[in-house]
């Protein structure tokens, strides 16, 4: 058993002296992804806005905000309609507040405030371009932008005071979208490369990190082109295109080439995850005095024949943004939020992009998977030599549905990242993720 | 207030495709060279065996599945292979209330009293094959003499066992062995249709390869080293052990039983590499000619606490 020592980054030193590892970085276990024939992706498209946003209030699960506007109140694109500590929701368009439900229910199941706002132009015969606010600090500024990888996406503004406080050395910048080599943050790789590598430069100041990581799937050649051609200091690391390499735990691996227990965060290791949209829009905000108000998309399967990205208003409608691309959804098909392996199914098309929603995959009633509810595990040993996170899925899964919570635990439920790989290979098609969420909210649940 | 009705489930949404009932039909085509080499050998009598074997496991299954009142479980092929298999094992002149009663065993006993293909702790293949053999050791041992070696109604490892392994050389050349031109059980003669089959699994990704190459390179490599270095008297050349008694049969389709075996990878490697040095030990110093059959069975009583072998999971 080697015993991996967390305090020295000196892997980090090693890696900064070649400019590109030659032989991608990848892990053990996992699936290949489909790697596409051709590798131009499509031009980002930028989706009008909607007459109607609805826009919930809760996109930090720690931090309430406070209602800036009162039910029929007209408000500019850009003002301030909530206010948290360290973070603003802005209206994503011009408007009247239509309604105000306090009850509306996230795609996850929790329950916050949402604000409908209705475009109504008359108001505003002066329409203002999309400004930062003037009274926009620089920490308001950086909380309009998400940093979304870490488990409970925290504002921009807490997570590089939090890096600095914990001395982090490193930002890795995550190019890898989950599933698709050519989504969203490939394309905004080889196609914005400028004002992502601004924004890269802006985080790394901000931070006191002392460089960046760009993680790239090796298979993304235009996005890694654009990179290298663009003389970036930052370095630039090719990742094998494997499902869940994106997961933030396997990506601080490729790094730094350590691994780290469930209590242990990335900072601790002296990096930190943060998307590449999130550097995008830091550069647009303090460069052009944009404020965060799209969210780059990428929306796929149904009958898409290449995954479209495409920036699309917050607050949109799914069901909008599927009418705009040209692709129906029916009684009976399935709207997921993220990818087909680990992504959630939502039950409402109605649901709206959030600053979270980064992939939506369309599946038709016809292709979708079924489970089976009573099938036994035969222990054919599939699962284990899938999971990333070395595993016995079979275990912990059989475990939870039985109750048997304390074996589950005892077996590292909670190292499990839920990502589908083990419920893909079985045989006899349990539902493991199921199971394992099942105990792990139950855990949760005894303990609060 | 929206009409359109999405379906919900937990991820993944997409699946490899990959099924039990698949798995179990490669199997049996797997099986399909030995099964057409000893009906070759052993005529009539052998598909006989085979079809009484296939079918009577069905029609168990399918009755104590009514009488417990549980959904029939037919759809996932196990009681057709395991029948298929079972039949592998007995020779072809065995009578038809023989097959029926091992095949009850198998069923029963090897897998529906523990809830079904999956839960089971052993291999009721096996189960059922030493039941037999203790209750019916001549019924068992009753091999039909074939055309082409007529004058020998034993197998080379009961010849092995019984007069020495210089018998071995005089009675039975290397490719006979390797080809099958021996009697014994309908199928397990020829390690080339087994080889072939076992090929074809492994290609086809529905048996890992740990536990049947290591099985095979547990067995060389023990009768190997006794071999090489000649300690003791009554040392055969390794290569007849992996062709002679059941080696490959035991290999691909016995030691592989998922429910029975190790499901970690070193746990794989593990199990098969024991039950190939158990395999020689019992043939070299047991009084009993087959020892793959029990060498397999004896490891799966291991399973359990090879599982423990997990992968170090990530971060600890
Ligand atoms: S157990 Fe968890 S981490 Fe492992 S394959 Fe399954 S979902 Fe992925
Ligand atoms: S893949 Fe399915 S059947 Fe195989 S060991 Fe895992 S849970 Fe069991």
């Amino acid at each position: 058993m080697e015993i991996r020592s967390l305090q020295t980054p000196g892997s980090l030193n090693s890696l900064k002296q070649e400019s590109v590892r030659m032989k991608a970085a990848s892990f053990q276990g996992g699936l290949a992804l489909p790697v596409p024939d051709k590798f131009e992706s499509q031009a980002i498209t930028t989706l009008p806005a909607p007459d109607r946003v609805l826009l919930p209030l809760l996109h930090h699960p720690e931090q309430a905000y406070e209602l800036q506007v009162k039910k029929g109140a007209l408000i500019k694109q850009g003002q301030p309609v909530g206010e948290g500590v360290s973070s603003l929701v802005l209206a994503p368009i011009s408007g009247k507040v239509e309604e105000i439900n306090k009850n509306f229910k996230l795609p996850g199941g929790a329950l916050t405030t949402a604000i409908r706002i209705a475009a109504s132009d008359e108001e505003f015969p002066d329409e203002a371009p999309p400004a930062v606010p003037d009274s926009g600090t620089l920490q308001k500024i950086l909380g309009t932008g998400l940093s979304e990888l870490s488990e409970s996406p925290v504002p921009l503004f807490e997570k590089l005071r939090s890096i600095r406080s914990k001395r982090v050395r490193t930002l890795i910048i995550n190019c890898l979208d989950e599933f698709f080599i050519q989504g969203r943050s490939a394309a905004l790789a080889s196609q914005h490369t400028p004002d992502l590598l601004a924004g890269i430069d802006l985080l790394v100041q901000y931070s006191g990190a002392e460089s960046a990581v760009i993680t790239v799937y090796a298979e993304s050649a235009q996005a890694l082109q654009s990179l290298q051609e663009s003389g970036t200091k930052c370095h630039i690391l090719p990742v094998k295109a494997k499902h869940p390499q994106h997961a933030e735990k396997l990506l601080v691996t490729a790094v730094t080439g350590r691994e780290y227990d469930v209590d242990l965060t990335p900072e601790d290791l002296g990096v930190s995850v943060i998307s590449a949209e999130t550097a995008y829009w830091v550069s647009r905000a303090v460069n052009r005095r944009e404020a965060a108000l799209d969210k780059l998309l990428t929306v796929a399967g149904g009958s898409l024949k290449e995954p479209r990205n495409c920036f699309v208003r917050i607050g949109t409608p799914l069901q909008e943004v599927l009418t705009h691309l040209g692709q129906d959804i029916a009684d009976g098909d399935k709207v997921i939020l993220g990818g087909p392996l680990s992504g959630q199914a939502v039950s409402d098309p109605d649901t709206p992009v959030t600053q979270q929603t980064h992939l939506v995959f369309i599946q038709k009633k016809t292709d979708l998977h079924v489970f089976s509810q009573d099938a036994v595990c035969f222990k054919c040993g599939l699962c284990v030599q899938i999971c990333p996170m070395r595993l016995m899925p079979f275990l912990i899964s059989g475990f939870s549905e039985g109750g048997l919570y304390d074996l589950a635990e005892k077996n590292s439920l909670f190292t499990c990242i839920e990502c589908g790989c083990c419920a893909y290979v079985c045989p006899v098609n349990i539902p493991m993720v199921q199971w394992i969420q099942l105990g792990k909210s139950a855990i949760r649940a005894q303990r609060s | 207030m929206h009409s359109l009705r999405l379906v919900v489930s937990p991820h993944p949404h997409l699946h490899s495709g990959q099924s039990l009932s698949a798995m179990m039909q490669q199997i049996m085509i797997a099986l399909l060279p030995a099964v057409i080499f000893g009906v070759y050998l052993f005529g009539f009598d052998a598909l006989r065996v085979i079809i009484l074997s296939m079918g009577s496991a069905v029609g168990w299954e399918y009755l104590i599945r009514k009488a417990s009142q549980r959904p029939g479980r037919l759809t996932d092929l196990t009681a057709l292979t395991s029948g298929l298999i079972f039949a592998m094992l007995l020779p072809a002149s065995i009578p038809w209330w023989i097959i029926l009663l091992g095949t009850l065993i198998m069923i029963g006993l090897g897998k529906e009293v523990f809830g079904g293909f999956g839960t089971n702790p052993f291999n009721g293949v096996l189960i059922a094959w030493v039941v037999l053999k203790m209750s019916y050791p001549d019924f068992m041992l009753d091999w039909p003499a074939i055309a082409m070696n007529a004058d020998l109604a034993t197998t080379p490892m009961e010849v092995f066992k019984t007069q020495g392994p210089s018998f071995v050389q005089e009675s039975f050349s290397l490719s006979e062995m390797f080809f099958g031109f021996t009697t014994g059980p309908i199928g397990q003669g020829s390690a080339f249709c087994l080889l072939l089959g076992g090929g074809w699994l492994l290609y086809k990704r529905v048996v890992d390869w740990r536990i049947p190459l290591c099985y095979l390179a547990g067995v060389f490599v023990f009768s190997g080293l006794f071999w090489a270095l000649q300690i003791g008297s009554g040392n055969a050349d390794p290569l007849f052990h992996l062709f002679a008694g059941g080696t490959m049969l035991a290999a691909f389709f016995l030691a592989t039983d998922p429910p029975s075996s190790p499901t970690t990878p070193d746990g794989m490697i593990l199990f098969g590499l024991l039950a190939g040095v158990l395999t020689a030990i019992i043939r070299m110093w047991g009084i009993w000619p087959f020892g793959a059959c029990y060498a397999v069975l004896i490891m799966s009583m291991f399973t359990p606490f090879l599982d423990k072998i997990a992968p170090e999971v990530y971060g600890r």
